[in-house]
């Protein structure tokens, strides 16, 4: 069964950042890629809950960096030669957010064939709900097509609140 | 057809002329005598109608001209400032208003409030009347004697060709006002000797006499660019004919008592006359100032900020080479970013009275609309805020108000028999408190009623019967969306919308609420806002490997932490610290930094509110410039930070916002209460 996509969709998939997270591989479109960064310097936030890995100074401008692997419930595994930090900019609906996503490795930039890409079943994957729009092949793996707009809006800006804290 | 820029510019020109007069003519229903007011709404009017006609709003420069007409009388003393007149010149000002943001109300509306402002400065109720008595205020002179004639003798600026004006094109344009009969003879004195003389500066000026059939209005037109900056007589040439007697002929259906206000009209003209050039050197003399747009003072705040952050990296940079000669210009610099941080900030603070003059008119509004009688009282006015927040505060403050009057007060026998004043009070201050501003309005009506608005959230569902809610946080329930306290829904509030923009508002410019209020007594709303959104001097501090900020102006001192609260591990606790008690919060524990302790950490004495706090933290590095980066989205909930600031090697560190997190560890006063 063939997914079916919005056009811009399609235009995205000829053009996809590949990275590896848990042994999984992830795509997002390069569209919304600002650039890849060598893991810098993070200052923790406090109590800011699982999915946030701190902050980062990119020129000057403070970015929040998310670490998503908690949330895929995945383990955390430690920085190391091959981690790196992608740049996003996502139109969420109050508007553009420029965020960090942690990667275990970034691997090519990738086109996915149309053809390949299916559905994720609604149970029994790690994917929480609305995460992932669909999965994919490429070189006899699957690629998992990740949406960050949505996981943004509906799990990042989760924190806890105030009341949390009493 | 006049360009969406135009309007812009003019609205912008405008704004403050229409603040000054909305406050004047409110000034002017509690101090109806006050004659400098009646010149400063005059004089308003004078400089809207210039500037409107120069901007092509024809319409609105009608109006005015008719409302300044109006204001004339007074001025005179042919009129005097009466309930009815403020409110016509109210709703005057409102169509001025409304003009001004390029609405198109019907113009039938112009005719209707001329008439009715004419009928309210000359006695008289018809409308039909009140028109020709509008007439009349336009040339006042006409009731004393036949006019023969015109005195014109003025003077342009020295500069006037230089900044391309065109004497000959003025004379000709007079001369056309005038036909054939106009003389005109040159004013030869100004002129210096040969040797000073420079040919591209005037000096010549002009007298003219100009027939009486040449219009006032036409004449003075022919200056408008240039009124301020030249010297202009313009007096009228009457017969000797007897005031009384010329009176009957003019003012026929006025009844006798307006009599002796004809008869001082004969001193009219000439003051009008002074008026003018009065207020045109008022304006020409008062501080050159210039109109900014917002953007660009953005732009320089960022730019302030990155140069801040980059002199704090080229400062750190010093401190490790610890070249004498470095350390010099290091400190120079620093100096000259700190004076730029200053000025622009400065740049961006306007003062409360920027809008008090519109709840001014709210309080006299609400005072109309609800029948209830109560002084509106402003204090602070002078208290600065930076620009962007003091606009955003208009909304919620009508709002407060409004609900002040609305629900806060009590009719005025239900006053009596509580056995208070009739008369309320509703007061708007603003103060400093620290780094942060204290905006509240305050009403004597009866109160708020816990109870009350517990078991209404109840009713609507938004909390369960058996919640357990502090008093402070019952309060805030009127503050959440759809909540509204009012048995009958008004014209005025309790619509249930709005009162839940005032806690976005105030929260998106990281402020909060405070509620407090007697049940009887009167209730207070409190708006705590940062003073800037931009800079602030931070104290950095060191907790386990982490680093921190706090607000300076929040900090006031710094001791050894005591030794026997050194090992503990709650978060929070109390020590005796200069014969008090104080609670102290262990930003070790609350943040779960983990890492090496100090061996001699210290605890910051920080104020929020009315409390002192104490922070215990490991070391303390220093004040820092902070410039405040907001934080995202995935952050902007966590409230207990308010941002994010670079430091001089880098590194980002967090801004603790020390009231939020005070009430994030239950310390506040209000959860005090309910423990004990």
């Amino acid at each position: 069964m063939t997914l079916e996509l919005v056009s811009a969709t399609e235009d995205d998939l000829k053009d996809m950042v590949a990275f590896e997270m848990g042994g999984e591989l992830l795509v997002v479109p390069t569209r919304i890629l600002r650039e890849v960064l060598e893991p810098p310097k993070l200052t923790r936030v406090p109590l800011a809950g699982p999915y946030s890995a701190g902050l980062i100074n990119v020129r000057g401008v403070v970015l929040p960096v998310t670490d998503l692997r908690p949330l895929f419930e995945m383990e955390q595994k430690d920085f190391d030669i091959d981690t790196r930090v992608l740049v996003l900019e996502l139109a969420l609906e109050e508007g553009t957010m420029t965020i960090g996503v942690i990667a275990e490795k970034v691997h090519a930039v990738l086109a996915l064939d149309p053809e390949t890409i299916q559905k994720v079943p609604s149970v029994g994957t790690r994917w929480p709900q609305g995460a992932i729009k669909g999965i994919g092949r490429w070189k006899d793996r699957f690629v998992n097509l990740i949406d960050v707009e949505k996981i943004a809006e509906t799990y990042l800006g989760a924190v806890p609140t105030d009341e949390s804290l009493h | 057809m006049i360009d969406e820029e135009t309007q812009e510019i003019f609205r912008q020109e405008t704004e403050a002329l229409i603040e000054s007069l909305q406050e004047c003519l409110l000034q002017l229903n509690s101090t109806p005598d006050d004659m400098e007011l009646v010149t400063q709404v005059f004089r308003d009017l004078h400089t809207l109608k210039g500037t409107g006609a120069m901007f092509g709003f024809a319409r609105l420069a009608e109006f005015i001209h008719d409302f300044e007409a109006a204001f004339e009388q007074v001025r005179s003393g042919n009129a005097v400032v009466t309930p009815d007149l403020i409110a016509v010149s109210l709703k005057a000002y409102d169509l001025i208003v409304a003009l001004l943001e390029g609405e198109e109300p019907p113009t039938e509306k112009d005719a209707e409030l001329k008439a009715a402002l004419a009928a309210a400065t000359s006695g008289e109720d018809a409308p039909a009347v009140a028109a020709e008595a509008a007439d009349d205020a336009e040339e006042p002179a006409a009731a004393e004697g036949e006019l023969e004639g015109w005195k014109l003798r003025f003077k342009l600026p020295p500069e006037f060709m230089e900044i391309g004006g065109n004497p000959v094109a003025i004379l000709e344009e007079l001369m056309e006002i005038g036909g054939p009969d106009t003389k005109t003879e040159a004013l030869i004195d100004g002129i210096p000797a040969l040797g000073e003389l420079k040919p591209n500066e005037l000096h010549t000026g002009w007298e003219m006499i100009l027939p009486p059939s040449a219009d006032e209005g036409d004449i003075r037109d022919v200056f408008m660019f240039h009124e301020d900056s030249m010297e202009l007589e313009l007096t009228a040439i009457r017969g000797a004919a007897p005031v009384v007697e010329a009176a009957p002929v003019e003012a026929a259906p006025v009844e006798a008592e307006a009599a002796p206000a004809e008869a001082a009209k004969a001193e009219a003209p000439k003051a009008k006359a002074e008026g003018k050039k009065s207020g045109g050197k008022k304006s020409g003399s008062a501080n050159v100032q210039m109109r900014v747009s917002a953007e660009r003072l953005d732009d320089i705040m960022d730019r302030v900020g990155e140069l801040v952050i980059a002199e704090a990296r080229l400062s750190d940079l010093a401190q490790k080479l610890n070249d004498p000669n470095l350390m010099e210009v290091v400190e120079d610099i620093q100096r000259l970013a700190l004076g730029l941080r200053d000025t622009t900030m400065a740049i961006r603070l306007t003062p409360m009275s920027s809008i008090t003059g519109r709840f001014q008119r709210l309080a006299h509004d609400l005072a109309g609309k609800t029948g209830k009688d109560f002084d509106f009282v402003i204090e602070g006015e002078e208290t600065e805020l930076d620009k962007t927040v003091i606009e955003k505060l208009s909304d919620p403050l009508v709002h407060i108000l409004r609900n002040a009057v609305d629900h806060g007060l009590e009719d005025n026998d239900t006053r009596i028999e509580a056995g208070k004043p009739a008369r309320g009070t509703v007061r708007l201050k603003a103060s400093y408190s620290g780094a942060d501003v204290l905006i509240s309005v305050q009403d004597d009506g009866k109160g708020l009623d816990p109870e009350f608005i517990f078991n209404r959230a109840v009713d609507r569902g938004m909390i369960s019967a058996d919640a357990n809610l502090s008093r402070q946080e019952i309060f805030h329930l009127l503050m959440a969306p759809g909540f509204s306290t009012a048995e009958a829904v008004t014209d005025l509030s309790g619509r249930g919308v709005g009162t839940d923009v005032v806690k976005s508002t105030v929260e998106s410019l990281r402020g909060s609420v405070e509620i407090e209020s007697e049940l009887g007594q009167g209730s207070s709303f409190t708006l705590r806002l940062p003073l800037t959104l931009a800079i602030i001097d931070g104290l950095l501090l060191q907790v386990g490997e982490e680093r921190y900020t706090v607000p300076l102006a929040a900090v006031e001192g710094i001791v050894e932490e005591p030794e026997d609260i050194r090992d503990g591990t709650d978060p929070t606790t109390t020590v005796e610290l200069r014969e008090k008690l104080i609670s102290i919060m262990r930003l070790r524990e609350i943040f779960e930094t983990g890492g090496t302790r100090a061996d001699h950490p210290k605890v910051v004495l920080v104020r929020t509110g009315d409390q002192q706090i104490g922070l215990a933290v490991d070391k303390i590095i220093g004040s820092y410039q902070t410039v405040i980066k907001q934080l995202s989205p995935m952050h902007s909930r966590l409230n207990v930070f308010s941002g994010a600031t670079i430091l001089g090697d880098g590194d980002v560190a967090l801004i603790v916002d020390v009231a939020q997190l005070v009430k994030a560890q239950g310390l506040d006063h209000d959860n005090k209460e309910q423990a004990a």
